[in-house]
């Protein structure tokens, strides 16, 4: 009779840890878990790095008012990398040497990113970007990851939308050559994409990240008129672009990917780019439960600003680490970090439709994120979701 | 930091050389730019040791130095100035369009090799070889060139040949820093290289003050830790930091560092040392 | 083609011409640089933004607001970082600049954020047709504004007496001082003259490309550098002149090479016009008019 009692109880056990993230895990040792943060709060990129540190912090004050990882507050030291390489790469070296953290979060530009992987084997820590979208960098190292679909994943059902929204047989392509995603999908992904789809490109032109003056690019896209204009562009440059497109007399189409998909582009274009196709991964007016919650808390914090992707997938990142951490057998002892980091890298191989604010999250065999592109257009100087 | 302070003090000390023969460069980004992509090249792309890597660097961004130091003789004050500047940028352009360096997209593949002894011993060094020519007798043609250039000529110092001289050595060191940088952060880019780096070591150099090579150092010293001092005053921490070398140079427009207050140290020893005001 | 990227090179130089101005007053009656003058520029910028953004887009109060606020900023700027220096090396100045520089950034970025701002879209959109040229509202109010202030520029220099003033200190500041020329007063007008100038291309390029943000005033005070430069350092048409050259090799550049040789068309005109002809295009300074 006992043993029978005793095997419902162990049964009972069992099923109720096998629920993932239900079991309370084992209890971690230390006062914090502490975890670094790398964002291009400053520079170029301030509004993607801004959105993550608001993000972050949320999603950092909601786990710990629920009682912390495992039992203990997690920390997370947040860093401005200035959008620029070099103190991205020494403030990682230094989150890792120094502050001994468990792992990072960022960078967000893929430029940071491609230069700091290669760095990774050495330093043995994980590095997971919240919006880094350039094709193939998370190869340089098994300890670089990425939660976000590349810019080819969040371009090409956009693509076959945009072709069939507006006709499109011949494009032209402006990129930044300074910019590395931009760069990538202007050079690559879009030709590739673009002719898979039949569509002839006639011209393909560049600029540079700190240009503000188009004229010359519209003018010379005007002279060939393509059916619509293809961008390789973050969306301060891709706002500027479309507008002097409509001043200059241009009503074609525009298609952007990765860095065009904040929702400041819909505002800065306004009725200018309502007829433009974005691949994007992630839409801050998504109707999910959870993602309305996460609205309404963002914007009390940013003072009515929509969280960009980057912002969103920052948020999904904590607690994606929560999870790794608590189910990954890190123990957070201070002799153990060197295999506490390396559980953490193995956990982060092994997440799989992990429900967060965009979606569902798979890590793939790249270590970049799976899932469906989200294909946004323009109304009312807001991003709308396209269904496909 | 420490590694950034030993690197900005070199570039610092780089633009100290022709300024102590009177001629100031606002191009010193440039040539950090071509010792930094000619020694990454030469580790990643050629595998060569390191230490060859960074001398020949240092001899190229020298040599470049020579080329530009000669039609720059036909100009001062102002002209150079702008001559220089646009000599910078003319670099980070070629870089930008260079394709074999990964043009705007930067280079990567360099060995880690700048550890703090390292830059401790070549900023020492170079600091060594600053006092050195003060000393020296190219050092008080220099300073003779600073004061008049026509009394130099007069009284029989080759202005043409010291004036070259002390525009190569400056070269040379900014490459020096260049190399040094490109392999502490193990990645470049052409816009590292802009008019804002260039403009950092001059500002190095005026705010501590041009008459002795110590005014670099201290500059150096001052301009790199204070935006860590000023960490705890967040977002204003750079206003603050631009407010502060606006201040001292209203209150030492000589820079922190000159003669006299060299001479009235030298004088005090060995009971106190003075601050610098 | 070639006509609308003339047409583009001409807006673009307008404005560089604006900055270029201001420098070359400056640098003509104090032989000093003010690095800090993109800085003006970007100020000017985002006043014209703000006072736009809440007048329902008053593009002329937009501006006139934007030169007051940057002509004000100059006199405290000529206070601060040039007058506690004159008599010290001449090197010094650059260095408060730089920090004036840094400071103005900095507060630009605490107030505005660091985020690229356009302005709103006000000027209702016209374009006229002219042969195989296409010319919009927008353009035209830009290039006739600058036209505009450069022509009043130059009556000020050549017909007022306050003009007269500013060019005889160019010349000597100690002759003109002897002949009661209140060179104090002069200099602190300059400074509001040529910031005011900075100011309005703020909000011309805020207009008519949407760019405005912290730190946009070091790319175009590096230009309005180049551009004093090819005209010849003090001498205000050959701002204008220089301005233009710069903003149409700018643009055919992009147009017919690519967008990465943008500025080796500006730096390589400076080294050359440094080595062949150092007094500028048009080889006359300040003082001399026309």
């Amino acid at each position: 009779m006992r043993y029978r009692w005793l095997s419902v109880i162990v049964a009972a056990a069992l099923v109720t840890s096998a629920l993932a993230g239900t079991a309370p895990a084992a209890k971690l040792a230390g006062k914090s878990v502490k975890l670094g943060a790398i964002y291009s709060i400053t520079g170029k990129g301030a509004e993607w790095g801004e959105h993550s540190k608001i993000a972050t912090e949320l999603a950092v004050d909601e786990i710990n008012k629920a009682g912390g990882i495992g039992g203990v507050p997690v920390e997370v030291l947040i860093q401005d990398t200035g959008t620029e390489v070099a103190p991205a790469i020494s403030l990682a070296r230094k989150l890792i040497l120094e502050d001994k953290v468990l792992a990072i979060l960022g960078p967000c530009f893929s430029s940071e990113f491609e230069a700091l992987a290669p760095l990774l084997d050495r330093l043995k820590t994980i590095i997971v970007s919240q919006c880094s979208a350039k094709p193939g960098i998370s190869a340089l190292s098994q300890w670089a990851f990425r939660n976000t679909l590349t810019s080819d994943k969040q371009l090409a059902p956009a693509v076959e939308i945009w072709q069939k929204r507006y006709g499109i047989k011949s494009a032209a392509i402006i990129y930044d050559s300074a910019d590395a995603v931009s760069a990538a999908e202007g050079s690559a992904v879009l030709p590739a994409l673009l002719k898979k789809a039949g569509i002839e490109v006639k011209e393909s032109l560049t600029y540079q990240t700190k240009d503000i003056d188009f004229s010359a690019q519209i003018t010379k896209v005007k002279s060939l008129n393509p059916d619509g204009i293809a961008l390789g562009s973050c969306y301060q440059q891709a706002a500027n672009i479309v507008r002097e497109a409509r001043k200059q007399g241009l009503k074609q189409s525009f298609l952007a990917g990765a860095c065009t998909g904040s929702p400041e582009f819909a505002k800065l274009v306004g009725k200018d780019g309502e007829n433009s196709v974005i691949g994007s991964a992630g839409w801050p007016d998504d109707p999910r439960p959870k993602t309305v919650a996460f609205l309404k808390k963002f914007m009390e914090k940013s003072g009515g600003k929509k969280p960009n992707y980057g912002g969103m997938r920052s948020y999904d990142n904590v607690y994606i680490m929560k999870w790794v951490i608590e189910t990954g057998g890190v123990t957070n002892e201070a002799k153990d970090l060197d295999a506490d980091r390396d559980h953490v890298r193995v956990g982060w191989t092994k997440v799989k439709d992990f429900d967060g604010i965009t979606g569902l999250t798979t890590i793939n065999a790249e270590r970049d994120g799976g899932g469906r592109s989200t294909v946004l257009t323009v109304k009312d100087g807001q991003f709308v979701k396209i269904d496909y | 930091m420490l590694i950034q302070l030993g690197i900005n003090l070199i570039l610092a000390l780089s633009l100290y050389f022709p300024l102590s023969a009177g001629q100031l460069s606002l191009g010193q980004g440039g040539f950090m730019a071509i010792g930094a992509y000619a020694a990454s090249w030469l580790t990643a792309a050629l595998g060569w040791p390191w230490p060859l890597a960074f001398a020949l660097a240092a001899l190229i961004a020298g040599a470049v130095g020579a080329l530009v130091g000669l039609p720059a003789l036909r100009v001062r004050g102002i002209y150079l100035i702008l001559m220089t500047m646009a000599f910078g940028e003319i670099v980070r352009v070629f870089f930008l369009n260079f394709a074999p360096t990964g043009a705007a997209q930067g280079f990567r593949g360099m060995p880690f090799v700048t550890t703090l002894p390292l830059v401790a011993a070549l900023a020492a060094g170079t600091a060594l070889l600053a006092a050195r020519t003060a000393g020296s007798r190219m050092g008080r043609a220099f300073a003779a060139i600073n004061r008049d250039e026509l009394a130099a000529e007069v009284i029989g110092i080759d202005v043409t040949r010291a004036k070259l001289a002390s525009f190569t050595v400056g070269a040379a060191v900014a490459g020096l820093a260049g190399a040094l940088w490109a392999h502490y952060v193990q990645f470049i880019e052409p816009e590292e290289f802009g008019f804002a780096r260039s403009v950092m070591p001059f500002t190095f150099v005026v705010v501590g003050g041009i008459d002795t090579f110590w005014g670099a150092v201290a500059g150096a010293a001052l301009l790199t830790l204070l935006p860590e001092w000023l960490r705890f005053l967040k977002e204003w921490r750079l206003a603050l930091y631009g407010l502060a070398m606006l201040a001292v140079m209203i209150v030492r427009p000589q820079g922190l560092i000159d003669h006299r207050l060299l001479r009235a140290v030298r004088r005090w020893r060995p009971g106190h040392t003075r601050e610098a005001a | 083609m070639l006509v609308q990227q003339l047409v583009n090179g001409v807006m673009l130089g307008a404005v560089y011409a604006l900055i270029a101005i201001g420098y070359t007053l400056i640098f003509g009656v104090l032989g000093m640089l003010h690095l800090a003058h993109g800085e003006v520029f970007m100020v000017g910028a985002f006043v014209g933004l703000v006072v736009a953004t809440k007048y329902s887009g008053n593009v002329m109060l937009a501006l006139g607001a934007a030169m007051l606020a940057t002509g004000v900023l100059g006199l405290i700027i000529e206070r601060v970082a040039f007058r506690p220096l004159r008599g010290a090396h001449h090197l010094a100045p650059l260095a408060t600049t730089i920090g004036a520089g840094i400071a103005l950034q900095e507060t630009a970025r605490w107030y505005f954020g660091p985020e690229q701002q356009g302005f709103p879209s006000t000027i209702a959109l016209t374009l006229w047709e002219l042969g195989p040229l296409r010319v919009s509202s927008v353009q035209v109010f830009i290039l006739a504004a600058a036209l505009l202030l450069m022509g009043a520029v130059h009556v000020f220099l050549a017909r007022t007496r306050a003009g007269r003033a500013v060019r005889a200190t160019a010349e000597d500041p100690t002759v003109a001082g002897l002949l009661g020329v209140n060179v104090g007063a002069v200099i602190a007008l300059v400074f509001f003259v040529a910031s005011a100038l900075a100011g309005a291309a703020g909000v011309l390029v805020g207009f008519a490309y949407n760019s405005v943000h912290p730190f946009i005033g070091v790319q175009m005070g590096v230009k309005g550098l180049v551009v004093m430069l090819l005209g010849g350092l003090g001498n205000v048409p050959g701002a204008m002149l220089g301005g233009l050259v710069l903003g149409v090799l700018e643009v055919l550049g992009v147009a017919y090479f690519a967008s990465s040789y943008r500025d080796a068309f500006a730096f390589g005109a400076v080294m050359l016009m440094l080595l062949l002809r150092p007094e500028g295009l048009l080889g006359l300074r300040l003082q001399r008019r026309d």
